[in-house]
């Protein structure tokens, strides 16, 4: 395939998304070693090889949690580049247009009403999470003033706040004495909670989901264009789109319902991994899933080694997501920019 | 080489949703491997007419019909293939590079999980030769000039080595330059069996290349048929309602406007 | 150019909806119930506030002067009170300590999902009578039972009097947070019932019970305080976490006072007024001698007996000395602002030091608890309260 002859971008590109993956292993197999035990920071290679609690906890809850960290990174860089591309966008990602606040409400409703089964609560959280969506389009469609880049984002924020009031209602209505502490949980994302049974429950829905979405990478250049050229190069557009949209929102939402509303994740990433591989997703989206693997992890060793107490995720990608995006903003034109 | 096929246009109906008929019961013979101009005042509904016969847009009653056959039948990757369109202008949100831009029109010969293969990469870079624009094939398309970007756009419909070329207004942002270019192209496809269709403001353009002229005014066809015999100064006054005069140059026909 | 200004506006709107979204867990937080999370400073300051005697020129004057150093003169003592606001699970259990209660408060705020009301059924026989105000109710709610004083949470106060102040209707806070504070409030209640007799006793024998502690730790070396960590198993959502208290809270007092080092509070940041997660590494990382837990939702003792079974936890040294206890509670945990707070305070240090308290027998002072503060009978007690102490 695209190994076989390559021309020099191709070469260049490919090389650059092998040494991602090279990187990627190297942060979680870093990451495996740091956390708060023995001491905040380090755990000597000693201490794992031969103490039976740090191989407990490096195998029941550091390991899991980094699987976590991954899937998430990739769901949501993933699904931010597909909205990107679809929507012609590059200021949306899964938290902007109700995606994640859906996913978190849907995944509350099932717990609450419908017990804690896993199941039901990836059912809920992916239904949810595509009526966010369904409705950012839909409201942003009915808007009449403003470029298209405006109206989406603004009907995304009116979605997402919907969402997460009818998150707080729910958990106002459940036990207001002990529910409204677990919202925080929610809102701003956490992975303390991850297990084995989690990430595999997972993890078939999203590999499935991720993986469609990754072949069809090249496809998404195409379906980026306007309907008419989409349709002149023979692609069944509007299906298409719906398909990878479903793919990718699914798959956010799978995560999401384990690890709360994670924000900014989907908007920057895809955006680093533009600047480096170009806008063909060819090269791109697989490049945001791995960068988005990777700003995860790290930003999860942050949160649970930084302190003796859980910072909450979101906390940290929206810092750092911010901050990031401030700079490439005042670099220069977004590289999704139309121009005049 | 392979015939190219016979487009037939049989009493095609369309009008968008709200609006009045666009397209008025219009029926045209185009005569394969010839490259015809359609030529109409703004509004006459000629890039109506391109997209129908695209398939993009559905008629509501009257067909399309390729070698007899209502393109209706067709699958849209056959279509695909045989078909291409050149668009006016394309607002391009992201930054590809020319080559991944041109690349774009291989998609019919590719499945929806497939990647660009060699055979692909080279049908690209030979459109890029064609156009003589090999010399900006990494630079991004964010930052072309209205006629580069155009030369991009044909090179994309090129790529999918189509049976029919429908170009709307190709030249209208180019320079002489350019515009020779890109009509020397159309030349060359006819030669290779190609049908261009292409609609332009312009009868100049249309006299440089085109052997066919179709004049379409308010959804109707007026007049179709030769370049000689349409392209006269009684048949474009009346078109666009000014008093136009086509004189012979140097053996050549010339639009000259009122004084 | 076009573009730019609507990418200015566009970050600006992103930046808006960050900082809304930022803020609003915060609001969320502010809304909390039911944990103290009364700032330090603040618990700071009204210890230091000294009580104060009602002036003694106009004897027909009642004056209440609450820990917050609110001040309320009215002309005589109030016969309609109304206790509401947030927390009212705590504010009523102290309350009642005085037996006017049962005969005063006319109206009263319930809080769901706790067993206040089967509290209060079994303490008041007018309980039933009584006006049920909504959770949270507003000035519109209480005004029309007609009150001559709203008692509240301390934290409450500011917003209540907002309202009621305009209809003449006074308010004062309970604060109950630290022993001292707590004993100012009971005095303050003692002012307010007109029961000034009952406020020393009760105040005589918290502090008594106090004494029994402290006389007990007499003598204790560092070398012999044992670390403790005091953590609330909290499983909502289907997540599970650790939380450990604020070092401003009432538990780490009853750890210092009982004779151990609480593990976590040095690490807690001094300003923190929430309870903070952790998870297990930093539980593993601290490794404490012994480990207290708090579960407010079920059974702490069958909780304790679940994480002594967990894998992970099986390697802690607390685990494997079986010094992993359940937190005492009975229709409420004994380690919230609540009367109860003794009887947590007594229980922590049998635990702590178990030969230095080797006197005290929880289950009697339970039943002396019960018979002094509520007035029940021991066959009241042996029903009712007994059979709800989980208390290993």
């Amino acid at each position: 395939m695209i190994f076989i002859f390559p021309g020099e971008v191709r070469l260049k590109n490919n090389r650059l998304l092998v040494l991602l993956v090279f990187v990627l292993l190297a942060v979680f197999c870093a990451a495996i070693f740091i956390g708060r035990y023995p001491k905040p920071y380090w755990m000597p290679l000693n201490l794992l090889l031969h103490e039976s609690l740090a191989q407990k906890l490096v195998f029941s809850l550091r390991i899991p949690r980094l699987l976590m960290a991954m899937l998430l990174g990739m769901s949501l860089a993933a699904c931010g580049q597909v909205l990107q591309m679809l929507f012609r966008n590059p200021i949306v990602e899964p938290g902007f247009l109700g995606v994640s606040q859906g996913a978190a409400f849907g995944a509350s409703f099932a717990i609450l009403f419908l017990g804690a089964s896993l199941l039901h609560v990836e059912i809920f959280a992916a239904l949810f999470a595509l009526l966010g969506l369904a409705l950012s389009f839909a409201i942003a469609r009915l808007v009449k003033f403003g470029g298209w880049i405006l109206r989406l984002v603004l009907s995304g924020i009116v979605v997402s706040a919907i969402m997460s009031s009818g998150l707080g209602i729910l958990k106002y209505l459940a036990d207001p004495l002990t529910q409204l502490q677990e919202i925080t949980f929610w809102l701003l994302g956490g992975l303390w909670s991850a297990t084995w049974t989690d990430v595999l429950f997972i993890l078939p829905v999203v590999a499935l989901c991720l993986t469609a979405v990754f072949l069809m990478r090249w496809r998404l250049n195409v379906l980026s264009l306007s309907d008419a050229t989409a349709f002149s190069l023979g692609t069944a557009a509007n299906r298409e789109r719906v398909f990878l949209l479903v793919c990718a929102v699914i798959a956010v939402a799978a995560v999401t319902s384990v690890s709360g509303i994670v924000n900014w994740v989907g908007l920057i990433v895809p955006h680093v991994s533009r600047r480096i591989f170009g806008s063909n997703a060819q090269f791109s989206l697989p490049g945001a899933m791995l960068i988005g693997a990777i700003f995860s992890i790290l930003c999860d060793v942050i949160a649970r080694t930084l302190l003796a107490g859980e910072i909450p995720l979101g906390i940290i990608t929206s810092f750092l997501g911010a901050l990031i995006f401030i700079i490439l903003m005042s670099r220069q034109n977004l590289k999704a920019a139309s121009h005049d | 080489m392979i015939d190219a096929p016979k487009l037939t246009l049989s009493n095609v109906e369309f009008c968008y949703a709200q609006g009045a008929a666009v397209l008025n019961s219009l029926s045209l013979d185009i005569v394969p491997a010839s490259i015809t101009a359609v030529l109409g005042p703004n509004g006459a509904g000629k890039t109506t007419l391109l997209n129908t016969v695209l398939g993009f847009l559905k008629p509501q009653s009257g067909a399309v019909l390729l070698d007899g056959v209502n393109i209706s039948q067709y699958s849209r990757s056959q279509l695909s293939r045989l078909i291409g369109l050149v668009p006016q202008a394309e607002h391009i949100p992201f930054n590809f590079t020319v080559l991944e831009y041109i690349l774009l029109g291989r998609t019919p010969y590719m499945g929806i999980f497939s990647m660009p293969q060699e055979k692909d990469h080279q049908a690209a870079e030979s459109m890029l030769d064609l156009l003589h624009i090999a010399h900006i094939k990494q630079r991004p398309i964010t930052e072309l000039s209205g006629g580069e970007q155009q030369l991009v756009l044909l090179a994309r419909a090129l790529a999918q080595q189509p049976k029919i070329l429908l170009l709307d207004e190709p030249t209208t942002h180019l320079d002489l330059g350019n515009t020779v270019v890109i009509l020397n192209a159309l030349k060359d496809l006819a030669r290779r069996n190609v049908t261009v269709i292409f609609t332009t403001h312009d009868p100049q353009v249309a006299i440089y290349c085109a052997d066919q002229v179709v004049l379409m005014k308010q959804g109707h066809v007026l007049s179709a048929g030769r370049l000689q015999e349409i392209l006269t100064s009684a048949q474009l006054s009346r078109l666009y309602g000014v008093q136009i005069s086509v004189q012979q140059v140097a053996g050549r026909p010339v639009v000259l406007l009122p004084r | 150019m076009k573009n730019r200004t609507l990418y200015v506006l566009s970050t600006l709107l992103i930046l808006c909806a960050l900082l809304m979204g930022a803020c609003a867990p915060a609001a969320v937080e502010v809304a909390e119930v039911d944990q103290v999370d009364e700032p330090a400073a603040a618990a700071e300051s009204e210890a230091a506030a000294a009580p104060a005697s009602p002036p003694t020129e106009e004897s027909s004057v009642v004056t209440i002067l609450d820990s917050a150093g609110n001040l309320v003169e009215l002309e005589s003592l109030p016969q309609h009170v109304v206790v509401a606001g947030k927390a009212t699970p705590f504010t009523l259990s102290t309350t009642y300590v005085f037996e006017e209660a049962s005969d005063r408060i006319v109206a009263l705020e319930l809080r769901r999902g706790l067993l206040t009301a089967e509290f209060l059924t079994l303490i008041d026989p007018k309980y039933e009578q009584k006006i049920k105000l909504e959770m949270e109710s507003s000035a519109e709610q209480i005004a029309p039972v007609e009150p001559d004083i709203v008692i509240t949470k301390n934290y409450v106060v500011k917003s209540l009097k907002e309202s009621l102040d305009p209809l003449g209707i006074p308010v004062v806070g309970l604060n109950m947070e630290t022993p001292d504070v707590f004993y100012q409030d009971i005095e303050m209640l003692g002012q307010l019932f007109g029961a000034p007799e009952r406020a020393q006793a009760v105040n005589a024998f918290l502090q008594e019970k106090v004494n029994v502690v402290k006389t007990a730790m007499q003598g204790l070396t560092e070398a012999d305080k044992p670390s403790v960590l005091v953590i609330q198993y909290s499983q909502q959502d289907g997540e599970v976490a650790f939380k450990v208290p604020p070092a401003s809270y009432i538990q780490t007092t009853m750890v210092i006072d009982g004779g151990g080092i609480p593990a976590w509070a040095e690490q807690a940041d001094e300003e923190e007024s929430n309870w903070i997660v952790v998870n297990f590494e930093q539980i593993a990382a601290w490794d404490p001698d012994v480990i207290l837990v708090i579960d407010y939702n079920g059974n702490p003792q069958e909780t304790a007996a679940m994480l002594k079974q967990n894998d992970l936890w099986k390697e802690l040294k607390a685990v494997q000395a079986d010094k992993v206890f359940g937190f005492g509670k009975d229709y409420q945990g004994w380690d919230l602002p609540d009367p109860r707070w003794i009887l947590g305070y007594t229980w922590v240090a049998t635990k702590l030091q178990p030969e230095r308290m080797a006197g005290v027998d929880m289950t009697e002072m339970v039943k002396e608890f019960y018979r002094f503060m509520y007035r029940l009978s021991d066959e009241q007690i042996e029903a009712s309260i007994l059979p709800m102490v989980y208390a290993d």
